[in-house]
């Protein structure tokens, strides 16, 4: 039976990847994604595994990394938080950011999330379409007279 | 042993999804999150997705609406076309209209419009006027929990549409340069924040709007016309921020937190009630600091700008006992016998922090002298923090010297400069002189 005694702070889960890939991790740290939580809730051994099916290892150790440093209430302040988390998404590639999207908003883990989805959106703001489809490689797309028709459609948008 | 395993097929796994980079990720991304990416650009960017296929329409759906007329007319914008300041209004209400006729997604999180560079000629005015309260009218049908509306435009009277002030979706308001009047009914169950600058409003109006927020946590006003009394009971709304003119009467006795900046030359007759729950002050310019010092008596964080030291004259000011914790001082330096008067009634004290900025006309220095050779015993501070222009003026010496000897229990004494180089010779320079000082200090501190 889950243990409700009050050293819930000092607690350790383990968090299962969908490649097998075994986590132990403080509870505080996983309780920030809002689908641990609530499955931690209707958890009956606490010590068995937390499946976290479509996240792989590699991006879950990522996802732990981001949740034990807004885990720990330390000295950092909001500056100093914020400049790690800048420098956090800054070093990852594309496809790492893409996994990133997709495991944060299964887990269900708001700022970092919002961390990704701001850093995608600078990547397309003030850019051309022809810039946007260059630098996350978009093939296949509109071409220049359909885009042309579109924009016709649309002058506000566009000029006027 | 878990995380040497780890590490392993970490490092592996990398390698293998670095070859793969070229493939098209976003494309692969859900609709949910592609709004979401969407909801974070400028409105223009968002709407300018139309021309990648993936996106197509998904900006219709986004959950906030921005509109700035300052980001809009970017030239970065616009290549190849040159902006016409006359044709401002235009351009940008036809912008508003054609995103609202086409936008589908609701609720809307956030509707917000700020028009700061546009000029609204007289012809122009009464269809803007129109155009703005549709686009409110719009954000409200949209269940939108945070509105802001903010113009830089004088002798602009816009009457708020009655339907936001019904709104059960509203969580936070935010108003600069209208009207409110005429109000049958005032129902937002769910605001916390509401925040009016430059707005017109009587004083049985705000009552009734204050009524029919119960909710209501945070209010900011700034130069409420028609508005000199303010008086409310709500035991929810904890924090006020207040710049008047006008205001007569102040009575809020459920207040936690209270900056104010009252720069009216009429206020001999104002008026402080109740005020006494407080317990973080800010006062910028009050113009007769006397009258609100002995009502926030039990507070325990407070700051005073250097406006509320200009008038008064604090020789002649009885400042009660307070419990004051930490104080914080903005002031110029020929105010200083200020704070030195404030200073013997705080027996409380464990912080304090000081910036100072010089003026350019030399003062005397014979009153301060005299003010702080009279001792004092000031025994929980420990902390003081001074900051202070290039050049240490004379009279932030003479304080830290008094200072240094009032506090019989300081650790910490902290100096900044605006300018680097200023740092260290201010600390040499107050080391030279008290050089006894804080060898005395640093000692009781290691036997401690």
């Amino acid at each position: 039976m889950a243990s409700t005694s009050t050293s819930t702070l000092s607690r350790k889960l383990i968090l299962k990847s969908s490649d097998g890939e075994k986590f132990e991790v403080d509870e505080n740290v996983a309780m920030q994604s809002q689908t641990i939580k609530h499955m931690i809730e209707d958890l009956d051994d606490i010590n068995s595994p937390i499946p976290v099916s479509i996240v792989t290892g590699t991006i879950l150790s990522k996802v732990i990394e981001y949740c034990k440093k807004h885990a720990t209430e330390d000295s950092d302040s909001d500056e100093q938080l914020k400049q790690w988390d800048k420098e956090y998404a800054n070093n990852m590639d594309l496809n790492t950011l893409y996994y990133l999207l997709l495991a944060a908003n299964y887990m269900e883990i708001k700022g970092l999330l919002e961390l990704i989805t701001q850093c995608v959106a600078d990547m397309i703001k003030g850019k051309s379409p022809e810039e946007i489809r260059a630098h996350f490689n978009i093939k296949n797309d509109f071409t220049p007279q359909e885009e042309a028709n579109i924009r016709n459609e649309n002058p506000w948008a566009f000029e006027n | 042993m878990m995380s040497l395993i780890n590490m392993e097929s970490t490092s592996k796994k990398s390698k293998a999804s670095m070859r793969n980079d070229a493939r098209d990720r976003l494309s692969e991304l859900p609709d949910e999150i592609l709004v979401h990416i969407l909801s974070f650009l400028p409105i223009l960017d968002a709407v300018r997705t139309v021309l990648i296929r993936r996106f197509g329409n998904l900006w219709t759906l986004v959950s906030s609406l921005h509109f700035k007329d300052y980001e809009f007319f970017k030239a970065e914008n616009w290549p190849g076309i040159r902006i016409d300041y006359d044709e401002h209004i235009p351009r940008f209400t036809s912008f508003v209209r054609n995103v609202l006729m086409l936008h589908k997604g609701i609720p809307v999180d956030k509707f917000l419009l700020r028009f700061l560079d546009v000029d609204v000629c007289d012809d122009d005015c009464e269809s803007f006027i129109t155009d703005i309260k549709l686009w409110i009218r719009f954000a409200i049908g949209r269940e939108v929990k945070e509105l802001e509306v903010q113009f830089e435009i004088d002798d602009f009277d816009l009457f708020l549409p009655r339907c936001v002030f019904t709104s059960q979706f509203l969580v936070k308001l935010k108003f600069d340069r209208c009207e409110i009047e005429g109000l049958s009914r005032v129902q937002m169950g769910s605001l916390r924040k509401l925040s009016l600058t430059f707005v017109k409003v009587s004083n049985e109006m705000f009552k009734k709007v204050i009524f029919g927020c119960p909710s209501l946590q945070e209010l900011v006003l700034r130069y409420a016309y028609g508005l000199n009394e303010l008086q409310f009971t709500a035991p929810n709304i904890e924090k006020l921020d207040l710049k008047s003119r006008y205001l007569s009467v102040l009575d809020c006795p459920n207040l936690k937190i209270l900056n104010i900046h009252l720069n009216c030359s009429t206020v001999s007759c104002l008026q402080i009630d109740n005020i006494s729950s407080v317990r973080e002050v800010h006062i910028g310019y009050v113009p007769r600091f006397e009258k609100i010092v002995n009502q926030i008596c039990k507070a325990e964080v407070v700051k005073i700008s250097d406006g509320a030291f200009l008038q008064s004259f604090f020789k002649e000011l009885h400042v009660p006992q307070t419990r004051w914790k930490c104080l914080h001082i903005v002031l110029y330096e020929d105010q200083f016998i200020g704070i030195c008067r404030v200073l013997r009634s705080l027996p409380h004290l464990e912080e304090l922090i000081v910036s100072s900025w010089r003026k350019d006309k030399t003062h005397d220095h014979h009153m301060l002298s005299e003010e702080l050779s009279s001792p004092c015993v000031i025994p929980q501070l420990k902390t003081v923090t001074v900051h202070c222009c290039a050049v240490p003026c004379q009279s932030l010496l003479l304080l830290a010297k008094f200072s240094l000897k009032s506090c019989v229990n300081l650790e910490k004494m902290i100096f900044t400069s605006t300018r680097l180089t200023a740092a260290p010779l201010l600390l040499s320079l107050v080391r030279l002189k008290y050089q006894r000082w804080w060898i005395f200090y640093s000692t009781a501190d290691e036997m401690a």
